[in-house]
């Protein structure tokens, strides 16, 4: 869990970046800043609805729409350089589609508190 | 950027919004036109009525999948289709192009290689020869919209070549009254009387038929449709 997000802090005392700004600068270079934290706005009201959606499916044992809905964020994390967000995705969609959705309850915690860093970050990179 | 020639009404199809969002700002920015459907149902209306230039189709949506739409567009001339998807396995590339994709991009990309791809799609299509639906003895080319068979010349009202066309698209298909008229009469047995659609089938059995009282290329399956030999 540690590369994902976990939220370590290193012996520097600085906590890792949560978003690829390299990825956000050329979201920015491509779309026009209007345009870029347009898409980043997007993201994060749709991530939270999703992470809301996926908590409904696990807790209604709608392990098939987990997986869908995980999949989708994950893809959509991408394209605005949240890696964490796209790692956790993963895993609760691995973990759906094999049946577990127990254990898609904590990932779902650690994505709550990821989006949250995200959402901090995308807005300082595309004021 | 394309020039005003490359550009084109392009038809998204995802019900991620974020993807959406930043595909259609991209295409537009490019100078295309962009529409929008949420999932692959809307999605058929919409190159139904819109008649796209293009369609970006994400596979994975609820309810009928991107593979499954792709799997129901005719055959023959139709819209490019780029499929976009955030699985990269090769087996879910090579399912998407055999059937009948015209590229595969995997999720996440880069924004100025995704427009270039779409450039080139919609070069390749306002390039790509003109279409003829071949089978034994009879041959349909869709830009001149002429019919032959057996060599010669065969007149058909519009009406008549485009029930012909919908048929030859999927040979060896049944097709249903119902079908014919929300399709190519673009109503519905609510409006229009379902016999119209036997009686064009009539009238082109009799033109394209050895013998039309033994029809051997527009089969009738009863109570179902029609249906049109390929061999």
């Amino acid at each position: 869990m540690a590369e994902t997000c976990d939220g370590a802090v290193p012996a520097d005392g600085v906590a890792a970046s949560r978003v690829d700004a390299r990825v956000v600068s050329r979201l920015v270079d491509d779309l026009g800043p209007d345009h870029a934290a347009e898409v980043c706005a997007v993201f994060l009201g749709d991530a939270a609805e999703t992470v809301r959606a996926v908590g409904a499916a696990r807790a209604s044992g709608d392990a098939d729409a987990a997986a869908r809905l995980a999949h989708r964020l994950k893809s959509a994390s991408g394209f605005v350089g949240a890696a964490g967000v796209s790692g956790l995705c993963a895993e609760i969609e691995r973990l759906a589609r094999d049946g577990r959705l127990v254990e898609v309850g904590p990932r779902i915690d650690l994505l709550v508190g990821e989006l949250g860093r995200v959402s901090t970050e995308l807005s300082a990179l595309t004021l | 950027m394309p020039d005003r020639n490359e550009a084109g009404l392009i038809l998204v199809v995802d019900d991620d919004p974020t993807f959406v969002h930043l595909v259609t700002g991209l295409l537009e920015r490019e100078g295309h036109e962009v529409v929008q459907a949420g999932d692959a149902e809307s999605a058929l209306s919409a190159i139904d009525e819109r008649r796209p230039d293009l369609v970006v189709l994400d596979i994975e949506m609820p309810g009928m999948s991107g593979l499954e739409l792709l799997n129901r567009l005719p055959a023959g001339p139709r819209v490019p289709v780029i499929v976009v998807s955030g699985r990269e396995a090769e087996s879910e590339r090579v399912l998407a192009l055999d059937l009948g994709a015209d590229d595969y991009v995997v999720k996440p990309f880069l924004a100025r290689e995704f427009a270039a791809r779409v450039r080139a799609a919609l070069r390749r299509a306002r390039i790509a020869p003109s279409t003829t639906y071949s089978f034994s003895d009879i041959e349909i080319r869709l830009a001149s919209r002429e019919v032959t068979v057996g060599g010669k010349t065969v007149a058909l009202t519009p009406r008549e070549f485009d029930v012909l066309v919908y048929l030859a698209s999927r040979a060896g298909q049944v097709v249903s009254r119902r079908q014919l008229l929300e399709e190519v009469w673009q109503s519905s047995e609510e409006w229009q009387d379902p016999a119209t659609v036997t009686e064009h089938i009539r009238r082109l059995r009799r033109k394209i038929e050895p013998d039309p009282s033994q029809p051997r290329r527009i089969r009738g399956i009863r109570k179902v449709g029609y249906s049109f030999d390929p061999r």
